[in-house]
């Protein structure tokens, strides 16, 4: 059920009866720019954690908890090219409270008292309550490198859009960026932000709709906005000459990322060919990736593709010991060619495609993914029923995998050393 | 086969003790599409010291996790070559105290269920393929020595149960898996690898009569030896109290936990689970966002959200660790440890804050409903009746201050806590 709130600011309902818990979600969406990244960042904190009326982490958790321990969280995202500081509240089904408390009016109140009156007083943020957020941030991105995996995505991205800040930059910036920001700024950017950005707010679970519209309404953020032309797809302009970069540092086992740009976008004619060629490429435990590289050589502990149908990027991350390296970029690129040549067996196309309409089944049993669908139906104006989905898996051939290989292009490698692979070569 | 009518939340459990000793638990859940289901050996990382008919056999560290990777590895294929087939995803998991084997599925649920129970009853070892798995475990096992949070994790354990099973990691350590032999896993897999000592939970979509009838028909056609008496042997020495233990490792920011060792005993079954609600009960009312103290050193930055604690209670053992990232680790251990000492007598004066955390904890019960990973993971099958978390939210509702105070008391009064400070590295 799609109902318009206001001008740019739409509403889906998702009617079930399925599920125990109802959830509500706020999604703001502006044009991806690098320079909003820490904005949004530490504003998603600032606003999870205290409101005017809850002006303390423990108040708002004490609120939550008279709310039967409904899941409050502020995240940002990126979809493509749009960046999204998405709010997200769920709570328990009244049925199944002890008496039958309706919690529906008392969600919608907080979630307006939390995105409409944050802890700020003459326009600016409350200065400890900022400082607090802003230190834990700057720790928080200090502490990344710490998690090995994740650092090596994040340098890959750096290195595979070494042209562009607005996709190679970090979704929640770094510690000079988060540094620079104020207490006022921040405010009077929000207050801006709050206006402008194209909302979509999805609900899904047992609810009453008038209920829903109604509270919705009474929202003072919620008025008429322009339409921010927002675009979803990313065509980057890359490197000419594919980039490579190592780094060392102490530890003991080690990673190599390699980026290739794959350019068929969500909905595309060969979008399901593309997921599917990831999944034998290397993203499921059956693929040649695995199978090849990890199972049979023994060359890596982990090895795995992801394919992301926005930007139009195939990355394979794996787990390695240093003096393998060359032995594990020349098997992974005979995998690509194998997918090219389409030399696997049918059982393993079969396989896929079996796993990935079995994945895709599970993933309705959940209410987040209920919701997540709807709302990408709503940013791509493209829509898979659950049966068009499954043919369109099964209508892919070996050659149309063979088609989404040949076009996939290598961009950017990053390597991070173990100075503990290193001493064990010399 | 047992019903259990759940009617507030309207489920059901069936239930059923086969012939062979094989406990099959069956929760169906309306309208979802998946199912799950997990085969429980009673038998863990711990289990490396027992007896047969009188005879002590002391094993390898890591040879539960050991045997449960074997598992998958048949004389001229891989299980997973079997769950690519049917679509199905499979995973194993090896703990303290058990090895889980499990799959998810949205059809074929028979198929996937005979290959489930069959890989786990029928094995295949041979020396050549153990030697070639022990390649495979050591890289493991440096992933694991590679992730700053695992490390701290396993050594607060190893310093509250020195010279104990619980010392090791789970896998292991290169050396100790170095000295498994096929003898070794033979013997374990014939001691713990029994109908008797196994369990299976179903939920999801699943028709009661007709799965039960096809896994009583898979059991039939298999025979077992006559059971030897069988002991564990795990004892753990005492331990000096109150120490802090420092280590140096590669991290950008130091880390600190604090472990604390329950001493007392704590029964099995409905009386050891309202324990094991009680203490964690206690552990938010003192640790998490609504608490009053947790929010002054959150305030104060000597915490930030990177902390969190948890409560193992396992046949043998609890214990609770606190654990996060701090510039100030010394004031870490020093305020927590202050707080952890009040406790017991704070406690009694705290009811409506206790009322309020058991609201929260009923809706997070409830948000877990939705969840068949939540309901098949939370379930227990060795306990001496079938608890589920519909039976947890009934074991919370008359769970009274009293007799939380009762349980902190004796958890806390006797308890022997040991700290850890990882520092980077000079």
């Amino acid at each position: 059920m799609n109902i318009q709130i206001a001008q740019g600011v739409d509403l889906k309902i998702i009617q079930t009866s399925q599920f125990k818990n109802n959830t509500i979600v706020f999604n703001f969406s502006i044009p991806s720019n690098y320079k909003n990244f820490a904005k949004l960042a530490l504003l998603a904190d600032l606003l999870e954690n205290a409101s005017l009326k809850f002006p303390s982490e423990m108040l708002v958790s004490r609120k939550l908890s008279e709310m039967f321990g409904a899941s409050y969280g502020v995240t940002v995202l990126r979809y493509g090219n749009q960046h999204t500081l998405r709010i997200r509240l769920t709570f328990p089904n009244n049925h199944y409270l002890p008496h039958k408390e309706d919690l529906l009016n008392d969600a919608m109140a907080f979630l307006r008292e939390m995105i409409e009156r944050p802890f700020a007083k003459n326009d600016q943020f409350d200065a400890h309550y900022f400082k607090i957020h802003q230190t834990n941030l700057m720790s928080y991105l200090d502490s990344i490198s710490d998690n090995k995996e994740f650092y090596s995505t994040l340098q890959l991205q750096k290195l595979y859009y070494a042209n562009d800040l607005n996709q190679g930059t970090y979704l929640l910036g770094n510690i000079d960026s988060i540094r620079e920001l104020n207490a006022s700024d921040l405010y009077n950017f929000y207050r801006a932000f709050i206006q402008q950005a194209t909302v979509t707010v999805i609900v899904a679970g047992q609810i009453d709709q008038a209920q829903v519209v109604s509270r919705l309404k009474s929202f003072s953020t919620l008025s008429d906005r322009n339409d921010l032309g927002l675009k979803l797809f990313i065509e980057p302009e890359l490197p000419k000459v594919p980039r490579e970069k190592t780094t060392v540092f102490p530890g003991s086992q080690s990673l190599l990322n390699i980026g290739y740009r794959l350019p068929i976008y969500f909905g595309d004619d060969s979008y399901f060919a593309a997921n599917v060629f990831n999944q034998i490429f290397g993203a499921s435990t059956r693929s040649l990736l695995f199978t090849n590289v990890r199972e049979k050589a023994s060359l890596a502990y982990d090895i795995h593709s992801s394919y992301n149908s926005f930007s139009g990027m195939l990355s394979v991350q794996a787990g390695i010991e240093f003096k393998n390296l060359s032995q594990v970029i020349q098997t992974t690129d005979e995998q690509l060619t194998a997918t090219a040549d389409m030399a696997y067996p049918e059982s393993l196309l079969v396989g896929v495609k079996k796993s990935m309409i079995n994945q895709h089944r599970s993933q309705s049993d959940y209410l987040s993914t209920l919701a997540e669908r709807q709302y990408v139906r709503q940013i791509s104006g493209v829509a898979f029923g659950d049966s068009q989905w499954e043919q369109l898996v099964n209508d892919v051939t070996k050659k149309d995998v063979a088609e989404v290989a040949k076009r996939v292009q290598y961009q950017a490698r990053y390597i991070l050393q173990s100075q503990g692979d290193n001493d064990e070569n010399n | 086969m047992k019903t259990i009518d759940y009617a507030s939340f309207n489920e059901q459990l069936f239930v059923e003790k086969l012939e062979n000793g094989l406990t099959v638990y069956l929760q169906p859940k309306k309208g979802f599409e998946k199912s799950i289901a997990i085969l429980g050996v009673n038998y863990g990382s711990v289990d490396t010291d027992f007896s047969i008919n009188g005879t002590p056999v002391s094993q390898p560290a890591g040879i539960a996790h050991f045997i449960e990777h074997k598992m998958f590895d048949k004389k001229d294929y891989d299980v997973f070559e079997l769950f690519n087939k049917t679509g199905a995803s499979a995973n194993a998991y090896t703990s303290f105290t058990k090895t889980n084997y499990l799959f998810s599925t949205t059809e074929d649920l028979r198929d996937n269920l005979l290959i489930l129970l069959d890989f786990v009853q029928k094995p295949y070892f041979t020396t050549e393929k153990i030697e070639r798995e022990k390649g495979i475990i050591d890289q493991e096992i440096n992933m694991y020595l590679n992730d700053p949070d695992n490390r701290i994790y396993f050594q607060t354990i190893q310093d509250l149960y020195p010279q104990s099973p619980l010392s090791e990691d789970i896998a292991g350590t290169v050396d100790s898996v170095s000295k498994i032999t096929l003898a070794d896993v033979q013997r374990a897999y014939e001691t713990f690898y029994r109908p008797d000592n196994m369990s299976l939970f179903i939920t999801g979509r699943v028709n009661p009569e007709e799965t039960l009838s096809w896994i009583k028909e898979n059991q039939r056609q298999k025979s077992w030896s006559v059971p030897a008496v069988i002991e564990r042997n795990l004892v753990f020495p005492t331990v000096a109290n109150d120490k802090i233990n420092k280590y140096q490792m590669a991290i950008s920011r130091p880390k600190a936990s604090i472990g604390i060792r329950g001493n007392d005993s704590v029964p099995r079954g409905r009386e050891g689970l309202a324990y094991e609600i009680a203490i964690s009960l206690v552990l938010d009312l003192f640790f998490s966002e609504t608490a009053e103290d947790y929010t002054q050193l959150y305030q104060d930055g000597v915490l930030d959200d990177s902390f969190s604690w948890e409560f193992e209670n396992e046949r043998g053992f609890h214990f609770a660790i606190l654990n996060g990232d701090t510039n100030k680790p010394q004031d870490f251990i020093d305020k927590l440890l202050k707080i952890i000492r009040q406790i017991p007598k704070k406690l009694s004066g705290m009811s409506s804050e206790f009322e309020l955390q058991k609201k929260e904890l009923l809706g997070n019960y409830i948000e877990m409903m939705d969840s068949e990973e939540a309901i098949s993971g939370q379930f227990d099958g060795f306990l001496s009746e079938p608890l589920t978390i519909y039976d947890e939210v009934g074991i919370l509702d008359s769970l009274t201050l009293e007799q939380t105070v009762a349980f902190a008391e004796q958890y806390f009064d006797s308890a022997s806590i040991q700290s850890e400070i990882i520092q980077a590295n000079d």
